[in-house]
């Protein structure tokens, strides 16, 4: 029975991911807490399974046993669960009632979600039904390592060796693993249903997960039109059907940056918050090598906002909460970078040399300034007579008509979110800088997927810089009175 | 307090607005997405004209082993025949893809295959000069050089 198996593998996974973000969240009852558990439970899930799996392989455990350990993980993480909900209170979510012109906009918000999750599950169906294997990157690098590790379970320096061909060996396994696990369960790999599933659910956790943020955060309306703003960008679902890594990984950024500010904003027992929102970078740098990069921005975006604010104690104990998230995805990805014989071809085709040319060449920098603010200002949205309003411009004039919160640029989760945005896309600029490839070939097969993977930050910015309610602004607290009290327990 | 009333009621407009391009802008995408699908699946296509060896011969055709240009030689030739209908490209590149894994030389020490029968891997041994090195489902095997 495939398709049981396959249910199998699903389930067991966000289960996982549910309990285990269940246990480190702020204990909070309410359906906006249950979606953000169950919208980064996948996620966290099956990362998690797919460090587990990697373990196996290297292990001289049979890998064959895997479903039982799975099961069994999930189960104990089960009763861990209700043993530490014991004794544990409560919060209840904090939601004012909203003004008859948030209830209007948030109604308005909820059709447009509606009908732009259907428009983006149709495009999805439509693009799977024509290229079921996925787009170039998919077939030749992702499922087709998958497929490496489903044939050589036993054997497992098989797909990891340069002799046999496969491309880009040091790309990291988080989603080649996750699709190899759903193949050994159905103990097949001539379907692509697998890695169709599992890029669905990437795709489509998304943006139930940036509107589970924002809507805890600020309110259902600002909510609901996040999520639609995120996919009035085609590009998110668009490589969702790719079935490239960068959903994935944008999933991965987003959550530990959404988590993140809700550890800022949500302070009581935020500590295990931090400790989530370092698991998922540990998982982002496991999906892709950009997320490896991620990974240093957000331990110094933290590290320095907290400093700046707090002070160096505040900063060690987020900091120190972060690394044991962070600690078994990144040993994961060291053991997995040492064993592998090749480097990344941006360094192995480099060479200081070129790499001085390219510093001083002022046609590049000319040319990755253009071709990323071009990227920005066409990058999703729609053309009104022969004006393109992108993604990000309206929502900026959604921020603009909604109104900004009085002195939002003091919020602690804007500034660690607007840290990351940048730094990221400065350490893109300079790889797009130091790389051997010709820039401009580089510039437009990329720059559109790595805004993709910073879309939702700029999203959580423009949302958070919301007023509360515009009609209460007068009422709503100051976030520099705000930042005294934010000191996690 | 009419102007404030006004001032509110342009921020209204304003938001429905942008909430209206959101859901316009995935809506248009959708539209395209389904004239793609239609296109692709219309009977009277020029790939379809390819026979299933014709298929084969292009997923089997030699690739330099370097990266970056593996599979680019296959890749143009069926992008030169099936641009025009851009459905055809694809339909004949996934037809023609999952006959062959891992990127083929025919100087690889082993090559990884996944055709749709046994006789399949047969007809590519004979014709690559490969011997079967271990077996999996049928049509899928591991091929290593023949002496």
């Amino acid at each position: 029975m495939p398709q049981a198996s396959i249910l199998v593998g699903i389930v067991t996974p966000a289960l996982f991911g549910f309990f285990l973000t269940s246990i480190l969240l702020r204990p909070e009852r309410g359906v906006v807490s249950f979606l953000v558990r169950l919208s980064l439970g996948w996620g966290v899930g099956v990362g998690c399974f797919s460090i587990l799996l990697f373990f196996l392989m290297i292990s001289p455990i049979n890998p064959r046993f895997l479903p039982w350990i799975e099961v069994a993980a999930a189960g104990c993480l089960v009763a861990a669960y209700f043993l530490s909900i014991r004794g544990r209170g409560g919060y209840d979510e904090d939601f004012s009632a909203p003004s008859r012109r948030q209830g209007w906009i948030a109604l308005m918000a909820g059709v447009v979600f509606i009908i732009v999750m259907a428009a983006a599950a149709y495009v999805f169906a439509a693009k799977v039904a024509i290229t079921p294997e996925g787009e170039w990157d998919a077939w030749m690098t992702w499922n087709l390592r998958a497929k490496a590790f489903y044939y050589f379970q036993d054997n497992w320096d098989k797909p990891i060796n340069y002799i046999y061909g496969w491309t880009h060996l040091d790309y990291p396994l988080l989603l080649p693993l996750s699709v190899t696990r759903l193949w050994m369960l159905s103990q097949s790999a001539s379907h692509s249903i697998e890695p169709i599933i599992i890029a669905f659910l990437f795709t489509f956790s998304l943006p139930l997960m940036v509107f589970s943020f924002i809507c805890s955060l600020r309110g259902a309306a600002l909510g609901l039109a996040a999520g639609g703003a995120l996919l009035s960008a085609e590009t998110v679902y668009l490589l969702g059907g790719w079935l490239y890594a960068d959903l994935p990984l944008t999933f991965y950024i987003t959550a530990s940056v959404g988590l993140a500010a809700m550890a800022t904003e949500k302070p009581e027992r935020a500590g295990r918050t931090w400790a989530l929102a370092g698991l998922c970078a540990g998982l982002a740098a496991w999906t892709k090598n950009e997320g490896m990069l991620f990974l240093v921005v957000i331990i110094g975006a933290v590290g320095a906002v907290t400093l700046a604010r707090s002070g160096w104690r505040q900063a060690a104990r987020r900091l120190g909460m972060i690394g044991v998230g962070i600690a078994a995805p990144t040993i994961t990805l060291i053991a997995f970078k040492l064993a592998i014989p090749s480097q990344n071809f941006l360094i192995r085709s480099n060479s200081l040399e070129r790499i001085l040319d390219s510093l001083t060449d002022p046609e590049r920098y000319a040319s990755i300034v253009i071709g990323v603010t071009y990227e920005i200002f066409h990058y999703g949205g729609f053309v009104v007579a022969g004006n393109h309003f992108s993604a990000p411009v309206l929502a900026l004039i959604f921020l603009a008509a909604w109104g900004p919160r009085k002195g939002s640029m003091r919020l602690e989760a804007i500034q660690i979110s607007l840290v990351c945005l940048a730094a990221m896309l400065a350490g893109y600029s300079t790889v797009y800088l130091l790389s051997p490839l010709d820039i401009n070939f580089q510039i437009l097969t990329t720059v559109s997927r790595l805004l993709t993977h910073v879309w939702p930050l700029f999203l959580l910015c423009v949302m958070l810089a919301a007023s509360r309610d515009q009609e209460n602004e007068s009422t709503a607290p100051v976030p520099a009175e705000e930042s005294a009290k934010n000191r996690d327990p | 307090m009419i102007g404030p009333s006004i001032y509110s009621a342009g921020r209204m407009a304003v938001i429905t607005v942008c909430l209206a391009l959101f859901t316009v802008s995935a809506i248009k995408q959708a539209l395209t997405h389904h004239s793609l699908y239609e296109a692709f699946f219309k009977p009277d296509r020029k790939g379809d004209n390819y026979s299933p060896m014709q298929l084969k011969e292009i997923a089997l055709r030699p690739v330099l082993p370097d990266s970056g240009v593996e599979l680019a030689g296959y890749y143009s030739d069926l992008y030169e025949v099936g641009y025009s209908k851009w459905g055809n490209f694809f339909r004949a590149r996934y037809v023609a893809l999952p006959l062959i894994l891992t990127r083929f030389h025919p100087s690889q020490p082993l090559v990884l295959v996944e055709m749709s029968s046994a006789d399949g891997v047969k007809e590519f041994c004979l014709k690559w000069g490969y011997k079967v090195s271990r077996e999996g489902a049928p049509g899928v095997a591991l091929l290593e050089k023949a002496p």
